[in-house]
């Protein structure tokens, strides 16, 4: 389990860290972290951003697994819920547009869905409830 | 966020000194583009060698410098590592920019000569 108090991205970077440190400590390889960084970097990220006051208060609670490939977690938060709309729309933004109207952002969502084997939001008790299982 | 640059004829290089380019640094990487944008020559390559990470807001700090450069100013990207490859190719960002295996090869890229 990690706990992360979100004060900002730095803080979000620092728990990518502890929790790649633990992977490797458990005797995986660098190179099965690969994916699961990126997904959990664009879901703290989100949280640190979106979530309100509330998540500078009380940490993100992580708890995760590896076992056979599996990489299993749940992110627990008491932030605001998450937009309807993100899951399970996972459209990439569009890129057929002028350079001035490239998107600077939006791909958030779009990274997690597309490399997770599995994505399940709940709202619990005023609580956000993210559940991801990604094969590495 | 440290970027060296170095002009050679009509080419700006520019190596970013730092591992990741994720929601933390990108406004500081968009801080450091955007002077080097003001008296950009025609071309611009962003070489990613050091780079381990980059994360969404990473992405969109380089798409920003696109547009910081403006139209008469091609940005072009190399050396990317596994991770970062896999974001530009996810996001279908690949398409956006030209990529280079390495920075020899994007110097001798289109604009050369």
């Amino acid at each position: 389990m990690h706990l992360t108090q979100p004060e900002d991205f730095l803080s979000v970077r620092g728990a990518l860290a502890g929790i790649r440190d633990d992977f490797l400590h458990q005797g995986h390889r660098a190179e099965q972290f690969l994916k699961i960084e990126m997904v959990l970097a664009e879901a703290l990220n989100n949280i640190a951003e979106h979530g309100g006051p509330s998540v500078h208060d009380s940490p993100i609670i992580i708890k995760w697994q590896y076992e056979q490939g599996l990489f299993s977690a749940i992110l627990n938060d008491k932030g605001h819920p998450y937009p309807a709309a993100v899951i399970p729309d996972t459209d990439n933004p569009r890129l057929d547009v002028t350079d001035i109207d490239l998107p600077e952002g939006g791909f958030g969502w779009h990274i997690i869905c597309q490399l997770c084997d599995t994505v399940r939001y709940q709202r619990i008790a005023n609580q956000n409830q993210l559940a991801i299982g990604i094969r590495t | 966020m440290q970027i060296s640059q170095k002009k050679c004829g009509d080419i700006l290089t520019l190596l970013v000194k730092t591992e990741r380019i994720d929601a933390a640094s990108a406004i500081a990487f968009k801080d450091l583009i955007r002077p080097a944008a003001q008296t950009a020559p025609p071309r611009v390559i962003l070489d990613l060698s050091k780079v381990t990470f980059v994360d969404s807001s990473g992405l969109g700090a380089i798409v920003n410098a696109k547009k910081a450069l403006g139209p008469a100013t091609r940005l072009d990207l190399c050396t990317l590592s596994g991770a970062v490859d896999k974001v530009f190719k996810l996001t279908r960002m690949d398409s956006v920019f030209d990529i280079y295996p390495g920075l020899d090869q994007a110097l001798s890229g289109p604009s050369a000569g």
